[in-house]
């Protein structure tokens, strides 16, 4: 008490004018696992405005080993305003945990800027000091009130006097919206319509922050998809401060008892066993019992030893309500399969073991819907080469069956009566992507190509209960089964086989991993022959994590402990119904109706950052070159059949060789370029369907199997390369030929975590939440003592660490854990001198961090960008660098001029014709290199649009100038007599080489300038002097010494006269024919790209990507030519100019002569 | 006494000796008479989908070729029996995994009387001297990774010592010596794992008596594709 009271005192007495900060002050433990003293003074970001309403400073110690307690130490804590130099608050903070965090108040501060001085002192002896600058801005409030259109995806298909459930998110512009109760849904017509909402993430880390992404649930009528016709919206997101909210007229009540959770949402009651759990029970409808459950149903696994596992064995399962809301609430049930007749006491990796594989279950139930939505995770907990499963399966109890139903292709169902169910088992298999088969024990009845995926029993009394599977064909293996006393859908069919027919090492095959997609038993080891087929492929046994044989080794040696498997089922209860309503919820649920809030809105509220809206008005080739690239590339995966329970969808690392053909090389597990980011961020940003079920599907290969979520110590397998073991939360890499193998890391280059942020904001998927919070960020902030967590954080300077600083600011914005503040001042120290590009780390530090030294580092980057100062020109993605610059550039000139080049740094024109490759299925690497354009695009568009550019080939700054050897010609033409200036600017005589000569020569052909310029931005005026005409500047530039940009004056008329040129930039001038006996042209680059675009259409006229020499037919209007190369060719001596305004025909070239003669 | 205890010491050597581990490219036998001969494979697999072993002779037949399951061997040797029959000569036989697996097996791995390890990069898990030919009279670069080597010649005087030599290329520290065949030459490692540079290889043992310099044809044999021709039992 006495020790607590001096505390008290110590703290108060060093407060100074702490009131006006109103600080709150706390501690977090901190897992102490450095060798050294280790300090952090952490800012929450470095410029705070009044929208943020509150700050964060945290503090981080790691007392090292030469400390024996934090308790030790004590941290002093300084804030100097630099504006008046007084010191607002001081104070002493003993330690007692390794994480200080101190919250305050803004609202108070002057704008300005703040010094913070963090002193860990042991007694009086100052240890270790750290310092940071803050600033606190005034901005204008934003509107606050608004009405936003939603886009839908796809259609609503629903009876017109029926709704269907939708779970979308909507973004806010900071300070716009700071109580989600003021925000409503209308409909068409203007009428609210009862919507549910949920907090996704808010501005800032307190409750009193702005939310930044809201999610809403509400039931849709019949609607029609709407992302391409704009105008005619179904539902609107409306808000403002005198927005309410209608309660919906269903609600759902939920009763709570020791051993249940009793549902009633309006349609069906049901019980949730809290105990013995077997998914629901009970289920009554119009008053009856429509469906009666037992112990021995629900899920369960068999191992290839025929032990039954069922969820319902587990005593220690754990059920809990972890959203609740009027329209949807989800349950969540966490347990293992334990075997029959077991207590569940052990675990093991292998047989014997009674518990085998652990299950995250969710239950969505919906108001006043006959079904609720089961989200079921299996998490794998067994050795690959040790057990192998013969069904894993969900049954459901029924009795008195009339009818049985299985949905199948073109709408159809394909009805099983009484008899044929009495006479045994009657079931679909879906035994390849395009076959299934309804068997009974003896004979197949029935084959065709895609099941519908669901089946339902009618029972006597006219009840329907159905089971509904999303994706069935396209994960293929699945069964459905009726029983005389039941139905089972089958994750792993009960009833599988081989498929001799298909050769699985066959090179177009090979890559399919039809070990894990036939058979009698799963079986998820990679046979050795992979190996071998690998070596023969790729002619020699390489071993090592660089070859594509040495990865397919790794497949081998992978085990699929830690990896997990969604399905994604909706149960029906129907009474009153025929089925065709169980087939009319199916459809709906199969297609699973999205919507997006208008993109133009998203985009404005940069919740998502610096994005533009899907504009294929204006910006026509960028869009239509992604589009082929995305649309391209999962078109060619099912054109190669890349289906499958355990590999739909993926994105590949290297390349296509075409005739079904992959490079085996790195195939699975590519998040190490921000792939899974990509088809979220289109979808975003245009509502396309084909994005959204893309990403889905996608995102739950990636979530599932390329993520970590189980470990077993005793467990010693260790990854073939690198030799991990297993650390929850950590993505894999693509070593390991397969979606479950290979090498992993928490923070690193690789990790794609980012993608899964975005899918929670849009979807509100609790799994996908889950991973990332329970999993990733618990283990990054609070398992750091694991044996496995060095190998798995590669914090490095360069690509590792900077992905992981984009990556964990957005973490930090999604849940504000102080300790990631850490982590993020570690890796922005690293990331500001060495600025290699990958992720997001400079536009989430701009954006979100507001770094001022990163800020100035762009800027004099884009200024001089061969010196590649702090690495920042390390990158895929140059346009990121350009667009970047672009956004935050104030100066209207540079801003043009940024945006221009970050167009043409995209190498869009290099990409279009890729693109046209991949549509058409031709072969195409490396896929890698995709993301790194595709990403970065929407900044592009957004720095244009931002810029006021509908067309980057007409812009008029800063490309090279064509430099000629023996003298370069620019010809000028003055039409009214007057002062004009010629700028030099560019690079001059690197390495000291001197100044290059310049002679200007007038109309009358005499030499009125003759000089050597030294040094970039000279300018030299020629004065007035009673003439017209045109006057020739010769430059004797001089190749890979002087490096100029044009045009060179400001006279109307400006053009170069070349017959061969070099070039610093990618460059893009127009020509004409300069007579009229000229037809075609000839330009050769040398070894790289070059395009020949119509002055007319702008469409490609002529390209090659390899130094191709190309000929073309030159119309009288003229041509662009775009030159991504060092130098050019040609046939004949052109005049270029800047643009179509700057070109004429100049007599001059007529008196003058190349020096240096080339050969066609 | 001291000429007692040297006798006793290497009378009873063996059953002090260190057993010896080594990672290797190729496992070369010499059957020099028509015998039964056994292939013994000692040691606990760490690998769960275990490992590969391929035996085969110069002129590409296959003696065996399956996945060895992981288990622990240590005490119950898995053996494979090559028959007497009637063919004599050189074999080479390759096993694929993880290097842990090389860490495991106890080797010699047979029971013939010569048996030597060709590669152009080890890793070793044994402290001893080990010995090696070279199979052509050439200059030799060996490079130590992260460490130190010495070759002695057969008088025992140092050839070659990367502490000496000082060059390095990357990770290794480079020496070079002119490697005569049939000489057998040592080491002493102060390194996990050497290289032998520029495409060459050695054969090694920690026995000198079982180096031998294989036929070069057996070398020639793409022994990855004989799996592919032997259907994989599961």
């Amino acid at each position: 008490m006495k020790k607590f009271i001096i505390i008290c005192l110590f703290f108060n007495l060093l407060v100074l004018n702490a009131a006006s900060l109103n600080p709150r002050i706390y501690y977090l433990d901190w897992e102490q696992i450095s060798n050294e003293l280790k300090f952090n003074v952490a800012l929450e970001k470095e410029e705070f405005s009044n929208l943020d309403r509150e700050g964060r400073i945290v503090f981080g110690i790691e007392k090292g080993k030469t400390i024996n307690s934090l308790e030790e130490l004590s941290v002093n804590c300084r804030i100097l305003s630099l504006r008046t130099s007084e010191v607002i608050f001081e104070k002493e903070i003993p330690l007692q945990k390794g994480i200080i965090v101190m919250d305050f108040n803004l609202e108070n501060l002057e704008p300005g800027s703040y010094q913070v001085t963090g002193e860990i002192k042991k007694a009086q002896n100052v240890l270790k000091k750290d310092e940071k600058i803050f600033r606190y801005v005034k901005k204008p409030m934003p509107a606050n009130k608004g009405k936003i259109p939603l886009f839908f995806s796809t259609d609503v298909k629903i009876n017109s006097k029926d709704t269907f459930p939708v779970s979308f998110g909507i973004p806010f512009p900071e300070g716009t919206l700071w109580n989600e109760n003021n925000v409503r849904i209308l409909d068409k017509d203007g009428k609210p319509v009862a919507c549910q909402k949920t907090i996704r993430s808010r501005w800032g880390h307190s409750n009193n922050s702005s939310i930044r992404w809201l999610g809403i649930d509400f039931q849709a009528q019949n609607t029609v998809s709407n992302w391409q016709n704009k105008k005619q919206p179904s539902y609107f997101v409306e808000f403002g401060p005198s927005i309410s909210s209608p309660p919906s007229s269903q609600k759902i009540n939920i009763e709570e008892t020791e051993q249940t959770y009793n549902v009633d949402n309006g349609e069906i009651k049901f019980v949730i066993k809290k105990k013995s759990w077997n998914f629901i029970d009970s289920v009554i409808s119009n008053r009856k019992e429509i469906f009666k459950n037992t112990d021995n149903d629900g899920f369960y696994l068999i191992d290839h030893q025929g032990n039954i596992y069922r969820a319902s064995n587990d005593k220690d399962v754990k059920v809990e309500i972890e959203e609740r809301g009027d329209l949807k609430t989800v349950f969540r049930i966490e347990g293992w399969y334990v075997k029959d007749n077991t207590e569940g006491n052990t675990i093991n990796y292998r047989l014997p073991t009674d518990k085998l594989c652990k299950f995250i279950s969710r239950i969505e139930v919906f108001a006043g819907k006959p079904y609720v939505r089961v989200l079921h995770t299996i998490i794998f907990t067994f050795d690959s080469n040790s057990v192998r499963l013969k069904d894993i399966g969900f049954s459901l109890p029924s009795t008195e069956i009339k009818n049985a139903y299985f949905g199948i292709e073109n709408d159809q169902f394909f009805k099983v009566d009484k008899n044929a169910i009495d006479n045994g088992p009657v079931y679909l298999v879906q035994h390849l992507a395009d076959k299934f088969s309804i068997e009974d024990a003896k004979k197949t009845i029935k084959e065709g190509k895609h099941s519908e995926g669901w089946f339902a029993i009618e029972k006597q009394n006219g009840d329907i209960i159905g089971i509904n599977h999303r994706e069935t064909w396209q994960r293929f293996p699945k069964e459905m089964e009726i029983i005389k006393d039941g139905i089972k859908f089958h994750i792993w069919p009960a009833h599988g086989k081989t498929h001799p027919d298909i050769d699985e090492i066959d090179s177009k095959e090979i890559y399919k991993l039809w070990f894990a997609h036939q058979g009698k038993e799963l079986n998820l080891a990679m046979p050795w022959k992979y190996y071998f087929k690998a070596a023969e492929l790729y002619n020699g046994p390489a071993t090592d994590v660089y070859s594509a044989p040495g990865l397919v080794l790794a497949g081998v040696h992978s085990s699929i402990l830690g990896a997990s498997i969604t399905s994604d089922m909706l149960v029906t209860f129907l009474t009153g119904e025929n089925i065709e309503k169980q087939k009319e919820i199916s459809n709906c649920f199969q297609s699973l109706p999205h919507c997006i809030p208008d993109p133009e809105w998203t985009s404005n509220t940069l919740a998502l950052g610096y994005i533009s809206p899907y504009s294929p008005e204006k910006f026509k080739i960028i869009e239509d070159c992604i589009e082929k690239l995305v649309k391209g590339y999962f078109e060619l995966q099912d054109y190669t059949g890349q289906y499958g329970m355990w590999i739909y969808r993926s994105w590949h690392h290297t390349s296509y060789r075409g005739d079904k053909v992959f490079d085996l090389y790195r195939f699975f597990n590519t998040t190490h370029h921000y792939d899974a980011f990509m088809p979220w961020l289109l979808y975003v940003r245009s509502g396309d369907p084909f994005y959204l079920q893309q990403g889905r599907a996608n995102i739950r290969l990636i979530s599932d199997l390329g993520i970590i979520h189980y470990d077993d110590p005793s467990y010693s397998h260790r990854e073939l390369h690198f030799h991990q073991k297993r650390i929850i939360g950590s993505t894999r890499h693509t070593n390991g030929f397969c979606p479950w193998g290979g090498d992993h890391a928490l923070m690193a280059h690789l990790t794609c975590y980012n993608a899964l942020m975005l899918v929670y904001y849009l979807t509100g998927d609790l799994r996908i939440k889950e991973i990332l919070i329970d999993e990733w960020q618990k283990t990054i902030v609070s398992d750091r003592k694991n044996p496995e967590f060095p190998g798995a954080t590669r914090l490095e300077p360069g690509r590792d660490n900077n992905n992981t600083l984009g990556e964990l600011i957005d973490l930090y914005q999604m849940t504000y854990h102080p300790a990631l503040l850490i982590y993020i001042d570690d890796c922005l120290k690293k990331f500001l001198t060495d600025m290699y590009h990958w992720g997001q780390p400079l536009h989430n530090v701009l954006l979100y961090y507001k770094s001022e030294k990163a800020l100035n580092q762009l800027f004099e980057g884009v200024i001089d960008w061969k010196s590649n100062k702090a690495g920042l020109w390390t990158t895929h993605s140059p346009h990121e660098n350009y667009a970047l610059a672009s956004i935050f550039e104030n100066d209207k000139d540079k801003k043009i001029e940024y945006a221009v080049k970050a167009f043409f740094n995209s190498d869009i024109y290099s990409w279009n014709s890729k693109a046209d490759k991949l549509k058409n299925k031709e072969s195409f690497g490396a896929f890698c290199a995709v993301p790194d354009f595709v990403l970065y695009i929407p900044r592009v568009i957004y720095a244009l649009a931002q810029a006021d550019i509908q067309d980057p080939t007409g812009w008029n700054y800063s490309q090279a100038l064509p430099g000629c050897p023996g003298g370069t010609y620019c010809i000028v033409k003055e039409e009214k007599d007057r002062n004009f200036d010629i700028i030099i600017r560019g690079e001059i005589g690197k390495k000291d080489a001197g100044g290059f000569p310049l002679k200007v020569i007038d109309p009358e052909k005499k030499i009125i300038i003759d000089t050597t310029i030294e040094k970039a931005y000279t300018k030299l005026t020629v004065q007035q002097d009673g003439k017209t005409g045109e006057y020739v500047i010769v430059l004797g530039l001089r190749d890979g010494k002087d490096d100029l940009y044009m045009p060179l004056t400001d006279l109307e008329k400006e053009v170069y006269y070349v017959n061969y040129w070099w070039q610093s930039t990618e460059t893009r001038f127009f020509t004409k024919p300069v007579s009229q006996n000229m037809k075609t042209i000839g330009i050769q680059p040398h070894v790289y790209s070059a395009y020949i675009l119509s002055n007319k259409t702008k469409e490609l006229i002529a390209s090659t990507e390899k130094g191709e020499k190309l000929e073309v037919e030159i119309p009288p209007e003229g041509v662009w030519i775009i030159g991504k190369t060092r130098y050019m060719h040609l046939k004949q001596p052109l005049i270029l100019s800047i643009d179509e305004k700057h070109w004429f025909l100049p007599e001059s070239i007529n008196d003058l002569q190349f020096k240096t003669k080339w050969n066609w | 006494m001291k000429k007692i205890l040297i006798v006793f010491l290497f009378l009873f050597s063996s059953c002090f000796a260190e057993d010896f581990h080594l990672f290797t490219r190729g496992i070369y036998f010499y059957e020099k008479n028509d015998v039964e001969w056994h292939i013994n494979f000692k040691g606990k697999i760490p690998s769960f989908c275990g490992f590969y072993f391929i035996l085969f002779n110069v002129n590409g037949n296959c003696l065996y070729c399956d996945a060895i399951f992981s288990s622990d061997y240590s005490e119950k040797p898995f053996t494979i029996t090559i028959p007497k029959d009637n063919i004599t000569g050189c074999y080479k036989s390759v096993i694929v995994g993880e290097e842990a697996v090389f860490d495991s097996l106890k080797l010699p791995l047979s029971d013939l009387d010569y048996e030597t390890y060709g590669s152009d990069y080890f890793a070793v898990h044994y402290k001893g001297r080990i010995y090696f030919q070279t199979p052509t009279d050439d200059t030799y670069v060996l490079g130590a990774y992260k460490g130190h080597l010495k070759v002695f010649n057969e008088k025992g005087e140092v050839i070659a010592d990367t502490k000496i030599t000082k060059k390095q290329e990357k990770y290794d520290n480079l020496t070079e010596f002119a490697g005569k065949r049939e000489i057998t030459y040592s080491l002493e490692l102060e390194c996990r794992y050497f290289k032998v540079k520029n495409g060459k290889k050695i054969f090694v043992s920690n026995d000198p008596k079982k180096i031998f310099i294989p036929d070069e044809n057996i070398d020639k044999i793409e022994w990855w594709k004989i799996p592919l021709l032997t259907k994989e039992k599961r």
